[in-house]
């Protein structure tokens, strides 16, 4: 079509994130903007205790851990029994009986893969879809996200997401962007219809 | 015209016109829309750019549809998905409810899929005895109401809170406040059980990805993510036309997606699923993709329709369509509504169904704002010359069609003709016999043409430089003075003005589905103009409609033939050509305006220079000048607001009330517009005058 000028991939007309832009700033604004919460702690250890602090501020008594690495695993089961909280034990092969499990929880702590600062989401890679019940079925959903696993533009997540799929098979790629949310209903915006109330996201690393 | 189908049209669209609430609660919900995402939008530095990407993206992708099909279909198989391609509804249908019985499921929970409302899924499956529970909110309510979506995005949005707690407590039994959260709080309770005790799990897919057979699917409330995770059975429906090569054709659909229909950056969740993955060990689970065609491979083939298919199904061409507004999406739509459902119902639900066509008044706007740039208002031509073809025009419309024909014999008689169209009894004759009007004040011809005068008074001083004018119809045999006044400006800064034989843009065809007669005005007036053109003459246009029919739609007509691009590249609006003047020096401004002046911009200015070139020489020349705009057309759209009856005067007024107040709510001293036809309904609405730009900038122009 003539009126098409045919362009580069890099003149779309979008506002790069300059290198100039810090993109864990602009996470931040873009992810509160869309009502979730944001921390910035030094290590895991900080956060761990973040996290069982938001935890004890919303009065949560049961908690379902998505997988991760087993050393933030302990080290979150270990912060959780200080403060007084049952982390639900998740058994092997219970098929799809886990999702009632899950839904006994109050919330959900999972460790993001990456996030994505200009649209302002965490990225969840799931290979067994209970993981992903953790983050969508309880009402408060906790993610974790390293400081330099902060990416600044959407359309640069690409080669990742190949290799993703690439290297594991069978996967979820998930994008979150804060709570769930409805404006269905007289356009009035309600937080937390299916999923999350809150979402607080934590990113922990040196700066 | 079928006259049953039409009058049965005719009158839902009298009882919507009646039901102000609403279709108050639509225009707001329009206006959400629209305001979300001009929000969004000066995030980027040209959306227009980005626009254009997702347009090859969509373009290359249904060019090698064929071939992406079955790539997505090795590789979604070497992930253990089951595909299956449909002809039509049916064959998807029977293969799901094979699926569904084979394992023995009684629950089938549903994200959000126009795809399967295309079909009417529900319906079959309701009636097969299962239990089917759509689960985003907005669809839910819909169900239970046993209604069709009203919008895209926010399907439910014509019903309050309290409609909505009354059907729920009827439905289940259960006394449900009709506050939002008690709501909230019901609906989650409720369908929290369903989901977790649902064997299947049906989704659409925003996007699919050739080269990893992954589906995307994106959602707000986080249903998607429960209806995909949860049951054995994962089954996506999905048309064949949402296949894309790689991830990253992937990535700007879904940013442009959620950035037109909201403003949002992308929606909540965007999952890209490749494969079903186990849940808890347990690996014996199912994923079905079923591919839909109806009717998509016979779009694809057809010069007309193909466009269509470069949907991403973002709502946002019903957001700025003002019948759409005015109707309510269901007269206004069969299952697909607003603008691009029109092409989309009359080929997968047929012609028949797709008589809300004649609704639309040709505005261009929801082109304006489509993030894949499709030529809606042309395929809505194209419905409504096939549906003309089948049952007839109506006298009316032809009528208004071919009003040049009768301007000639007007003017000749200007006087007589115009004592007689004061009088009522001839408005009302005309009203009875030809459909005309009578409340609608008729613009008088002269005697004196703008031809006329030019043949009689114009000489050519042998400058260098030479314009060519284009005239239509309304300062030729209307306001002549007004192209008088653009020779004598052009003619005091050195050029010499052409004025080759030509006829009136011939939009009205395009309104009204006559696309022959269209392409027969578009090759006489470019065979006319592409001498010039060819060497190298500008072209400068007067009427808005006129310059956006050369610049864009007789390209089209005429297969974007060499000659009449050439004559697009060379045709600029007359205030922007002035300006041209202005900005190098050759004329001048004096500021010697006073005032404050209401602004209009036509639609069809809107893909042209917004009106910004008048907007700059009138503050130029000292007029404090007040834009006003409620996003949408105002209306009276050519000769649609002329037109007798609710598919006409009666729409056309009730579509720019809201304008009408926005002029009458500040104190103006006058409107400016360009368009000759904005204008009549801009009087008539607001009682101001209104005027084109030059009949004040014309005396403070100066060399």
């Amino acid at each position: 079509m003539f009126n098409i000028p045919a362009l580069s991939s890099l003149a779309w007309g979008l506002v790069v994130l300059q290198d100039v832009e810090d993109p864990v700033e602009v996470f931040k604004f873009r992810f509160e903007q869309q009502a979730g919460k944001v921390y910035e702690v030094s290590d895991f250890d900080r956060a761990s205790l973040v996290v069982s602090q938001v935890l004890i501020g919303q009065n949560v008594s049961k908690v379902v851990l998505a997988d991760m690495p087993e050393e933030y695993r302990r080290r979150l089961e270990e912060r959780m029994t200080n403060a007084g909280i049952q982390v639900i034990e998740l058994e092997d092969n219970l098929g799809s009986e886990v999702s009632r499990v899950i839904n006994l929880a109050d919330a959900g702590v999972s460790v993001a893969e990456f996030a994505v600062a200009d649209v302002g989401a965490v990225v969840e890679i799931t290979q067994d879809d209970k993981d992903r019940l953790v983050s969508s079925l309880p009402k408060l959903h906790i993610s974790l996200v390293r400081r330099d696993k902060i990416i600044g533009r959407f359309e640069d997540v690409a080669d990742s997401i190949r290799e993703t799929i690439m290297k594991r098979g069978n996967c979820v790629i998930s994008f979150i962007g804060g709570p769930s949310r409805t404006g269905d209903i007289e356009l009035k915006l309600v937080l937390g219809v299916h999923g999350p109330h809150q979402v607080h996201v934590i990113i922990f690393g040196e700066s | 015209m079928n006259s049953e189908t039409y009058k049965i049209l005719i009158r839902r669209l009298s009882q919507a016109l009646q039901q102000k609430e609403r279709s108050m609660a639509l225009y707001n919900a329009m206006k959400r829309g629209r305001d979300g995402r001009a929000a969004t939008i000066r995030e980027f530095e040209d959306f227009n750019l980005y626009r254009h990407e997702i347009r090859r993206i969509k373009e290359k992708s249904i060019e090698n549809m064929g071939e992406l099909l079955n790539r997505f279909i090795k590789e979604a198989e070497k992930r253990g998905a089951k595909v299956y391609v449909a002809k039509n509804g049916d064959e998807a249908i029977s293969y799901i409810m094979d699926v569904v019985k084979r394992i023995g499921g009684k629950i089938i929970i549903k994200s959000k899929s126009l795809t399967s409302e295309e079909i009417e899924f529900n319906e079959a499956f309701e009636e097969a005895g299962y239990q089917v529970y759509e689960t985003d909110l907005g669809e839910w309510v819909i169900q239970v109401a046993r209604e069709k979506p009203v919008h895209l995005v926010f399907p439910a949005i014509h019903k309050t809170a309290e409609e909505v707690a009354v059907s729920f407590s009827r439905k289940y039994s259960e006394s449900v406040d009709k506050d939002i959260s008690s709501i909230m709080n019901f609906v989650r309770k409720k369908l929290r059980t369903v989901f977790l005790n649902a064997e299947v799990g049906v989704s659409g897919a925003n996007v699919a990805i050739a080269e990893t057979g992954s589906v995307i699917i994106e959602t707000n409330e986080g249903n998607g993510r429960l209806v995909t995770s949860i049951p054995k059975v994962h089954i996506v429906l999905m048309g064949m036309e949402k296949i894309v090569e790689k991830i990253e054709d992937a990535l700007p659909l879904i940013r442009g997606h959620a950035v037109s229909a909201t403003g949002q950056r992308t929606t909540t969740y965007v999952s890209i699923i490749t494969g079903r993955s186990p849940i808890a060990g347990d690996e014996k689970r199912e994923l079905h993709i079923v591919i839909l065609d109806n009717g998509r491979s016979s779009m694809r083939e057809d010069k007309w329709f193909k466009e269509a298919l470069y949907c991403i199904r973002c709502g946002a061409c019903m957001n700025i369509c003002a019948p759409y507004g005015a109707a309510t999406g269901h007269v206004f739509g069969y299952i697909y509504p607003g603008p691009i459902g029109i092409p989309w119902t009359a080929n997968v639900h047929g012609l028949d169904k797709a008589k809300f066509a004649h609704l639309c008044i040709s505005c261009g706007l929801c082109k304006e704002i489509c993030p894949a740039d499709i030529d809606i208002p042309m395929m809505i031509a194209r419905v409504k010359e096939l549906d003309v073809n089948m049952h007839g025009q109506l006298r009316v419309n032809r009528v208004l069609e071919s009003y040049e024909s009768f301007a000639p014999l007007m003017s000749n008689v200007a006087p007589i003709w115009n004592w007689l169209a004061k009088r009522k009894i001839t408005r009302i004759l005309m009203e009875k016999l030809l459909g005309i009007e009578r409340n609608r004040p008729l613009p008088e011809f002269r005697r004196e043409t703008f031809i006329k005068w030019y043949r009689r008074n114009y000489k050519e001083k042998g400058y260098e430089k030479k314009v060519v004018l284009f005239v239509d119809f309304f300062a030729n045999y209307v306001k002549p003075e007004l192209a008088v006044a653009v020779v004598d400006i052009l003619d005091r800064a050195g050029f010499d003005v052409l004025v080759p034989p030509q006829k009136s843009s011939g939009y009205p065809y395009i309104s009204y589905g006559d696309l022959k007669k269209a392409a027969e005005v578009a090759a006489y007036n470019v065979d006319n103009l592409y001498p010039y053109a060819e060497k190298g003459y500008d072209i400068v246009s007067i009427e808005p409609t006129a310059t956006y029919t050369l610049k864009w739609t007789y390209p089209k007509l005429l297969d974007f033939d060499e000659r009449s691009r050439i004559v697009a590249s060379k045709t600029y609006e007359v205030m922007e050509y002035i300006w041209m003047l202005y900005n190098r020096g050759v004329v001048r401004v004096e500021r010697e305006l006073k005032g404050r002046v209401g602004f209009h911009i036509p639609c069809h200015q809107r893909s042209l220079s917004s009106g910004k070139y008048s907007i700059a020489l009138l503050r130029e020349a000292g007029l404090e000048i007040e834009v006003k705009e409620t996003g949408m057309c105002c209306g009276m759209a050519g000769t649609f607001g002329l037109k007798h009856g609710p598919i006409g005067f009666e729409l056309s007024i009730a579509i720019g009330e809201p304008l009408f107040q926005l002029f009458k709510n500040d104190k103006l001293d006058y409107i400016i517009t360009e368009s000759s036809v904005c204008k009549i309904q801009l009087e008539q609405g607001t009682g101001l005058n209104v005027i084109h730009p030059l009949e004040v900038l014309n005396n403070v122009i100066k060399l």
